[in-house]
């Protein structure tokens, strides 16, 4: 592994590790925050009845 | 504390952790650890590094946040649909129209993504009765493509002990029950436990790859070096030293170059046998410039072609021996005899080939030549490596076609849409880099070899592969306490059924959320009930991944329908929503349709980069394309064997047949909407 790699993988998956947990401390600090968020997974779609 | 604020901030941090987990879990599934891998392998593991990275800053987060604030101001106007979302924001006919492949993409994407996720339910099958056969490379090899249907066209219809097809249906079965019935609390809550538990046993699977010890044959087989292919920006090859009487194991690899091998001596010199070329080009180079001639090559068959001193005749003389005319054959079909003299003369002596850093060289005792390979910049010059890197950031994080803007759709103004995409992508991103790009690779490496790293079966197979590979290798005993005596369990089984359990049930809210954008089209386009859509969309998704279990060999029709659906196709819907966010809504008004509700200001700095930077990005990438690699593509559509079934052809007219019937029913639901909204006009005072 050349120091390239190091450096690729370092970057690469601290600055993953790193903009994640900025994310969960941007959630955890600010109280409000948690009502608000979605994702696809709970958003109710509407949909037309039969 | 009293006991009620206890209780309040036990309930707020319950609450907070839950949205986490959701948000974060939400578009983790088979991109992340299956197709992410392949590509990564696909196009010379660390030279995909740096176009994925940049992709997923200039584009992926962007184009993200854009299809969150398009998705919210149509929905707000009450359109869910691309196509109708678009004409809330350009009042033009043509706007339905540059939308039509909102609903379009994820549907023809459902169709192979369905597949793959059979086979995840499959090889959880397996592992549960302990069947899977996985102790070695060739047996994994083996059960994956007998599974799969890899070896002929047809053979995944056949109803074996664990059928394809069989697992095929009860996917599909799952996933239209599940949107038919809407039941999506069940699953949220379900996705809250098993996302997480799906992390936890990667980090764990990780570890072992991380600890597995070098390959007993050929210790260059080791994690450091597996990590260097995913990670070098240009790869390296640690050189080996011949042997004393012959040349053994001169196997190298020089970032997606190589070569290597096993050889014996004779009297008459050394040959160099199971020579595996796996970049073609730059092995025709380096031949080209060594200082010795290569006076004969021998095919096994005894066949000789005598080999002219110049040269330049080297790679016709190359393509004589392996009996091709205008395409080299794969690299496994190369597998030949190659036999090296000098100067006309018996050489005997070493031989050496092999690669370091980013050269290769060829050494015939103290003679070297060397190649140099190309370098980073060169590598980076290939569009086809940018379209395949960009296309992984929108597949994984779900933007760029159709899907989050559906959703988004549904979301009300106080709903925060900043935050959420960015979180999305955050847990992706971590999902990708910091795990899977740690396991597949680097464990396919020291356990399988790098020409399965350099060759992968095929895009998704590549997982299927490495992950039962590391799974045998999983310790019976943990701290002292052995699991298979204590519990009558193994590890191995229990971990494989684990992981390819959770990915199945990743699939399964991924495979929903491809269907949404579908449903909600037909709904609001052509006035059908949940009934009626869903019944239409299951006969046209079942259409297309019928066709994609029967051409199953080398997973083909997958692979092209992945090819130009989700590469060329999702890259152009990306292009129009960021062009319709950007300029047509205007970056201005986009933005503070992001920061209605936002937990997150987006610095008004980013307005520059999602108005000029993302979309000429986008642009470049695609013009050079277009004229570096889509004739080749193209190409690759129409030449087929005489007498074969033309399956990548077969493909391509089942995405025109696909997209030509959506345009009519666009076209169908513009003249609705119109006589809408003309009503309404009518009825207004």
């Amino acid at each position: 592994m050349t120091i390239a790699g190091w450096i690729s993988m370092i970057v690469g998956v601290g600055g993953a590790t790193a903009f994640l947990l900025w994310c969960v401390y941007r959630i955890v600090s600010h109280p409000g925050s948690a009502g608000h968020l979605h994702s696809q997974v709970d958003i109710e779609p509407k949909d037309r009845e039969d | 504390m009293t006991q009620i604020n206890q209780d309040n901030v036990r309930e707020t941090w319950a609450t907070r952790v839950g949205v986490i987990l959701a948000v974060t879990g939400s578009a983790v599934g088979l991109g992340n650890f299956l197709r992410f891998p392949g590509l990564a392998a696909e196009y010379g593991g660390g030279t995909f590094i740096v176009p994925y990275i940049i992709s997923l800053l200039i584009l992926g987060i962007p184009i993200a946040l854009a299809e969150w604030g398009l998705g919210r101001f149509g929905g707000t106007r009450g359109y869910n649909s691309t196509p109708g979302i678009f004409r809330t924001v350009w009042r033009h006919k043509a706007a339905s129209y540059m939308g039509v492949l909102g609903p379009v993409l994820p549907m023809m994407i459902y169709m192979y993504y369905v597949i793959v996720q059979a086979w995840c339910l499959g090889y959880a099958w397996m592992y549960l009765r302990g069947t899977i056969k996985a102790e070695t490379p060739e047996e994994a090899q083996a059960t994956w493509g007998q599974y799969v249907g890899g070896g002929a066209d047809g053979s995944a219809l056949r109803l074996t002990d664990t059928p394809v097809l069989v697992f095929a249906i009860i996917c599909f079965l799952i996933n239209f029950f599940l949107i038919y019935w809407g039941i999506r609390k069940g699953i949220e809550l379900f996705c809250r436990i098993a996302m997480p538990a799906l992390v936890i046993c990667a980090i764990i699977v990780l570890i072992r790859v991380l600890t597995l010890p070098a390959h007993e044959e050929n210790p260059h087989q080791n994690v450091i070096n597996g990590l260097g292919y995913m990670w070098n920006p240009v790869a390296q090859a640690e050189r080996l030293a011949p042997g004393d009487d012959n040349v053994e194991k001169l196997i190298e690899h020089a970032g997606d170059a190589v070569v290597l091998i096993h050889s014996e001596g004779d009297e008459e010199g050394i040959t160099l046998e199971a020579l595996e070329i796996v970049n073609r080009e730059r092995f025709f180079e380096a031949l080209k410039l060594s200082p010795w001639q290569i006076e004969q090559l021998r095919v096994v068959d005894e066949q000789r072609f005598e080999v002219p001193h110049e040269p330049d005749a080297l790679e016709s003389a190359y393509r004589d021996m392996f009996e091709v005319d205008n395409d080299l054959p794969a690299p496994a079909e190369m597998q030949r005899e190659i036999r090296f003299q000098r100067m006309a003369e018996p050489f005997e002596g070493r031989v050496v080939l092999g690669a370091e850093r980013s050269r290769i060289y060829i050494e015939v005792e103290d003679d070297r030549a060397e190649f140099t390979a190309p370098g980073f910049f060169a590598s980076m010059a290939n569009p086809d490596l940018w379209l395949a890197a960009a296309s992984q950031v929108f597949f994984t994080l779900s933007v760029g076609f159709g899907i989050i803007i559906t959703y988004s759709s549904y979301m009300r103004r106080r709903d925060d849409v900043a935050l959420s995409s960015v979180t999305a992508c955050a847990g992706n991103t971590f999902c990708e880099l910091a795990l899977a790009g740690m396991i597949v690779i680097p464990a396919a490496f020291v356990l399988l070899g790098v020409s399965v790293v350099a060759n992968p079966p095929s895009t998704f197979g590549m997982g299927f592969h490495a992950l039962p590979a590391v799974f045998t290798t999983m310790p019976d005993q943990v701290f002292g306490f052995n699991v298979h005596e204590e519990w009558g369990l193994s590890p191995g089984h229990a971990f494989g059924f684990l992981f390819f359990f959770l990915l199945f049930l990743a699939a399964v809210t991924s495979a929903i959320s491809m269907l949404q954008p579908g449903l909600a089209f037909l709904e609001e386009g052509l006035g059908l009930g949940r009934r009626a859509s869903t019944a239409l969309l299951a006969t046209i998704t079942a259409m297309g991944a019928f066709i994609i279990v029967l051409f199953s060999q080398d997973a083909l029709a997958m692979d092209t329908m992945d090819f130009w659906v989700g590469h060329f196709l999702v890259f152009v819907m990306a292009t129009i929503q960021v062009i319709f966010f950007a300029w047509i809504l205007g970056v201005k008004r986009g933005m503070n349709e992001i920061d209605e509700g936002a937990e997150l200001r987006i610095p008004r700095k980013y307005t520059f980069m999602i108005k000029y930077i993302t979309p000429t990005f986008l642009l470049i990438v695609f013009a050079f394309w277009m004229t570096q690699n889509a004739p080749e593509r193209i190409q690759a559509l129409i030449d087929f064997p005489e007498g074969e079934i033309p399956v990548p052809l077969v493909s391509a007219f089942l995405i025109v047949w696909v997209f030509t019937l959506f345009i009519t029913l666009t076209s169908i639901a513009l003249r609705r909407w119109k006589r809408q909204e003309a009503a309404e006009t009518d009825v207004s005072p």
